[in-house]
């Protein structure tokens, strides 16, 4: 999107939008900021949770009772966590510029969708270690009603509808 | 077009299918924990109190469906028609995309009200926990859904611009 034949009352939406992106932005640093800064002036203090502890919503009584799939799965987890949040920060960076329905916009949300999706099948993973059996008609069942599944699923695919939609109007606006 | 045509269709009937599976499901678990709390209460049997959980939060489950309070009843049942909603409302989006309706007031209007729906489950599932005497309210869900309204809001802004830019001469 052009900005430099823009209306005034478009700028005045574009300089909304660029605003609230930002503060968005900044909010979503403090999130990962300041509890980064909390425990490098803790560094000494860190150890090992005494008490209960909860992984995809499984309680186990003290951590030497999780087994070891769990603690791959729970690592698995936040880095997908993490990929998220740097791609809704792009997203963001790119409604800062005023970039709205590009392609860059497009790949980003399906990235989203994706680790909506991951971050569903690795609950769905927590589940079947957390219970130590496989029951096939369950898991399947289990995994198709998923939130994370689905909203991912949901998300990747109007993200690509989106596409082809915006596609579909640039061809038409080229075509004499 | 006709690829989005065929996926929105696909994606719309399997939301279907979804929505009568876990319906179906429900009610056969439903009806299953009624016969065991009756066998139980008329002497008959034994409840399988391992197995079998009506559960509204992490600490609303109940092994009986005569042992859930009306406020917590009231509550899932809230839970499960927003959860009805959304998927009318999702349905109802790919129904546009279907229709070649890509980024009208409509599709919008779909996007916000989920956002809103995400939000009013992650109340919903609050309350029970409050209810629970729980202190610890994950406010992730709260965080989602006002985000799925940021960016429908956005999207809304976007194309107000565009339409301002094609009337600008």
């Amino acid at each position: 999107m052009s900005a430099i034949e823009i209306s005034p009352k478009a700028d005045s939406r574009l300089l909304q939008i660029q605003k609230i992106s930002r503060i968005l932005k900044i909010c979503v640093l403090f999130y990962f900021v300041v509890p980064l800064i909390i425990v490098a002036f803790n560094l000494k203090n860190i150890h090992l949770a005494t008490g209960m502890v909860s992984i995809f919503n499984h309680p186990y009584a003290n951590a030497s009772d999780i087994p070891r799939p769990m603690y791959l799965l729970s690592m698995t987890g936040t880095a997908v966590y993490l990929l998220g949040i740097i791609s809704f920060y792009r997203l963001l960076c790119l409604y800062e510029k005023g970039v709205i329905f590009s392609g860059a916009n497009v790949s980003e949300m399906r990235k989203i969708g994706s680790y909506l999706v991951g971050y569903g099948i690795l609950a769905l993973s927590a589940n079947i270690v957390y219970v130590g059996s496989f029951n096939f008609p369950l898991v399947l069942l289990e995994g198709v009603a998923s939130p994370w599944i689905v909203a991912g699923g949901a998300v990747y695919i109007i993200a690509w509808i989106m596409d082809e939609g915006r596609k579909i109007q640039e061809e038409q606006e080229l075509t004499v | 077009m006709n690829r989005i045509r065929i996926v929105s269709r696909i994606f719309r009937v399997l939301i279907g299918i979804l929505v009568v599976m876990m319906t179906l499901m429900s009610a056969l678990f439903f009806l299953a924990s009624v016969k065991y709390a009756l066998s139980y209460v008329l002497g008959s049997g034994q409840p399988m109190l391992n197995t079998l959980h009506i559960v509204f939060s992490s600490h609303q489950t109940y092994t009986s469906p005569f042992n859930v309070p009306l406020p917590v009843f009231l509550i899932g049942a809230l839970q499960l028609g927003l959860g009805g909603w959304g998927v009318i409302l999702l349905n109802r989006l790919f129904q546009l995309y279907e229709r070649g309706v890509f980024f009208k007031t409509g599709n919008i209007r779909c996007i916000k009200f989920l956002g809103l729906i995400v939000a009013g489950i992650w109340l919903t599932q609050t309350i029970l926990e409050l209810m629970a005497h729980q202190k610890n309210i994950e406010a992730s869900g709260l965080v989602y859904g006002i985000l799925v309204i940021f960016i429908a809001w956005i999207m809304d802004e976007g194309r107000k611009i565009q339409e301002e830019q094609e009337l600008t001469v």
